[in-house]
């Protein structure tokens, strides 16, 4: 899991984040210990992880949930390995669908997403608001109309 | 016998983890991570079920992702708002024998290169699976609503 959290941090370095803006360590041993919920990875052949990813799997559908590449392996294309192993693993355990999720507005990475065949699908992230925090969005939202 | 409902959530730390202005994250419906009715689908009676007891949450908001294959009913659209947002997924059970005959160009050569290279993939298992459990009620909001 610390194998995978160092090169997460140089993801995350890449990406022009610090290390407070990410996930984590024990987050990550978090969401890695539930159940469905699976780490897998890209070893090199001298060993060294070079990609990792988690992902959640459910009967008909496999989400990729959170990747991280180690730059200066890249050129091994271990994170194209990798997707291509959990495609043909989900479809193996009998998967409907391989979400790679939301991009967080990576440069490249919807085109990275595309290149496996993947195709856009629209949904919504549903939110629910609690009353009072209803009546302080609604407030916000009026002050910011009226200063346009 | 009503439907007894999972919903992990991520919840932000610090003061701002309770009360009118804490905010919590799910994924996927049905996907572990988001609300869950046993293995299966949501389905209505489900969705029902995580509507009255989002209400009941000590949470100003809840943002839950929407699931591809099991969207929100209508019929409790207007219990949440909605953000639009797109994924990319891939349809395992269109994908010819080979997934990689689906592939743009470059991403077959880049699967192919890492197969050359000797990458391999495999599945990390967690070795903190002891020390997270014991933490795991602070993770999990059970949403059970259960009528005898």
């Amino acid at each position: 899991m610390r194998e995978y959290f160092a090169i997460y941090r140089d993801s995350l370095r890449r990406w022009g984040k610090g290390e407070s803006e990410g996930y984590k360590l024990e987050w990550i041993e978090h969401l890695a210990t539930a159940e469905s919920v699976e780490l897998w990875c890209a070893r090199i052949a001298d060993g060294r992880m070079a990609a990792g990813g988690i992902f959640v799997f459910a009967p008909r559908h496999t989400v990729y949930w959170h990747g991280a590449m180690l730059e200066e392996l890249a050129a091994s294309r271990p994170a194209n390995a990798l997707h291509h192993a959990l495609i043909a693993e989900s479809r193996r355990r009998g998967c409907r669908l391989y979400d790679f999720n939301p991009s967080s507005g990576h440069a490249g990475t919807d085109e990275f997403k595309r290149s496996f065949g993947a195709r856009e699908h629209q949904f919504s992230i549903w939110s629910f608001r609690s009353p009072i925090a209803t009546r302080v969005a609604s407030g916000a939202q009026r002050a910011r109309g009226r200063r346009v | 016998m009503g439907t007894e409902v999972l919903m992990p959530l991520f919840v932000r730390r610090g003061l701002l983890r309770k009360g009118p202005f804490a905010r919590a994250v799910s994924t996927q419906p049905g996907v572990y991570g988001g609300p869950l009715a046993a293995r299966g689908r949501l389905g209505p009676e489900g969705w029902a079920s995580f509507a009255r007891a989002a209400r009941s949450l000590p949470f100003g908001r809840i943002d839950c992702f929407g699931n591809v294959l099991d969207p929100l009913p209508a019929e409790l659209s207007a219990t949440f708002g909605a953000t639009s947002r797109t994924t990319h997924v891939v349809e395992l059970d269109r994908l010819p024998e080979d997934p990689v005959e689906s592939y743009e160009p470059a991403c077959r050569r880049n699967v192919r290169k890492a197969e050359r290279e000797g990458v391999t993939i495999a599945r990390v298992e967690s070795g903190c699976r002891a020390r997270v459990l014991r933490d795991l009620p602070r993770l999990v909001a059970s949403l059970g609503q259960r009528r005898e």
